[in-house]
């Protein structure tokens, strides 16, 4: 396996899990049953954790390419795609700040 | 749930003319969220659906564009060091400002992507494989795209495609499909710091994303079928009757 078809497989597997339960959440809006406290945790609780896997898609594809490159010894490109991916997760502190 | 439904609609459209017409979601998800009296959506909160409906794009497509062969990966990694790093600061900087102050950058960066499509960049196809040029300047003007990105809730593709190709001598194929690949990493890191400040409305985001890919994927099949020029010249006036609109508002509300 190459880091091309390693991306890929990641980002197929996270987009379409993350895009699935955002497809489940939709249809319990549509069918009005968000009304109910119950379905509204699970609506809420879906859409949380499919925006949560969809940003920890190309991260975990950039640290799991960062492997591979270490293990073809390329260093310029693992520290590259690690790098990236520790920008994203850095994001998360960006966030939690004042503001 | 015909609320719900017409935003579904939006996304829709979005997805598939987005498709259709080279461009991401946001151009088209912030003004028909913000424009139409009915959602009764602020700035905000459509900058943080439509970001979440680009990251939706741009994922389902890149995968695709890496099967293919068209993304290069290592100089996509390179530059999304900087787009997802202006991101971050776009979308602190966007929580800053003003819906009014917003609306005018964006109607600017509408008139933009208009200009870009009406020159139709498609047609000259220059640049060599592996050969690029100028990587700093690049870097700093795609890390521009991503600060847009981060504080409006587009792709950026409107930036990174002309600079790959016209800066750094990339070819326009590999242009587009790396942009699309650096998007993911870009609209990842911003989802995260809307998410994480509570700006995201999931009521608005989850039908947007829905409709955002249901369209691509019906915009991808359309479009073999679709004289595509054609509809990139309605649909560059479109964006900018939008573009006067939404600068008119923006400014009658600072006045």
């Amino acid at each position: 396996m190459n880091e091309r078809k390693l991306i890929s497989t990641i980002i197929k597997i996270g987009s379409y899990t993350g895009i699935a339960m955002i497809g489940a959440a939709v249809l319990i809006q549509l069918s009005g049953k968000v009304l109910s406290n119950r379905f509204e945790s699970i609506f809420n609780l879906s859409v949380h954790a499919a925006i949560i896997i969809l940003i920890f898609t190309p991260v975990t594809a950039m640290y799991a390419s960062a492997l591979y490159f270490f293990y073809k010894k390329e260093w310029k490109w693992m520290l590259v795609s690690a790098g990236l991916g520790t920008v994203i997760v850095i994001s998360f502190i960006a966030g939690q700040g004042r503001g | 749930m015909m609320y719900h439904l017409l935003i579904i609609g939006v996304g829709l459209i979005a997805g598939m003319f987005g498709v259709l017409a080279g461009l991401g979601g946001g151009a088209i998800i912030v003004p028909c969220l913000t424009l139409i009296p009915y959602f009764g959506i602020s700035m905000h909160e459509a900058i943080a659906a439509s970001i979440v409906g680009v990251l939706i794009t741009s994922l389902g497509g890149s995968s695709r564009y890496i099967d293919e062969g068209f993304t290069d990966i290592k100089l996509g990694m390179l530059l999304a060091l900087g787009t997802a790093s202006g991101a971050i600061a776009g979308s602190l900087v966007s929580r800053k400002l003003n819906d009014s102050v917003l609306g005018v950058i964006f109607s600017l960066i509408l008139i933009y992507v208009s200009y870009e499509m009406i020159k139709n960049r498609q047609k000259k196809d220059t640049g060599t494989n592996g050969n690029y040029k100028h990587y700093p300047a690049g870097f700093v003007l795609t890390g521009t795209s991503g600060i847009l990105a981060g504080m409006l809730g587009v792709g950026g593709g409107a930036i990174n495609v002309p600079v790959m190709h016209l800066v750094m001598g990339v070819p326009m194929k590999i242009t587009t499909a790396t942009s699309n690949f650096m998007i993911g990493a870009t609209a990842s890191a911003a989802v995260f710091v809307y998410l994480l400040k509570g700006s995201i409305d999931f009521s608005i985001a989850a039908p947007v994303g829905f409709g955002v890919f249901i369209g691509a994927k019906a915009g991808s099949a359309l479009l073999k079928h679709i004289n595509t020029v054609a509809l990139k010249r309605i649909f560059t006036v479109i964006i900018i009757i939008i573009a006067v609109e939404m600068f008119y508002n923006a400014m009658k509300a600072c006045l």
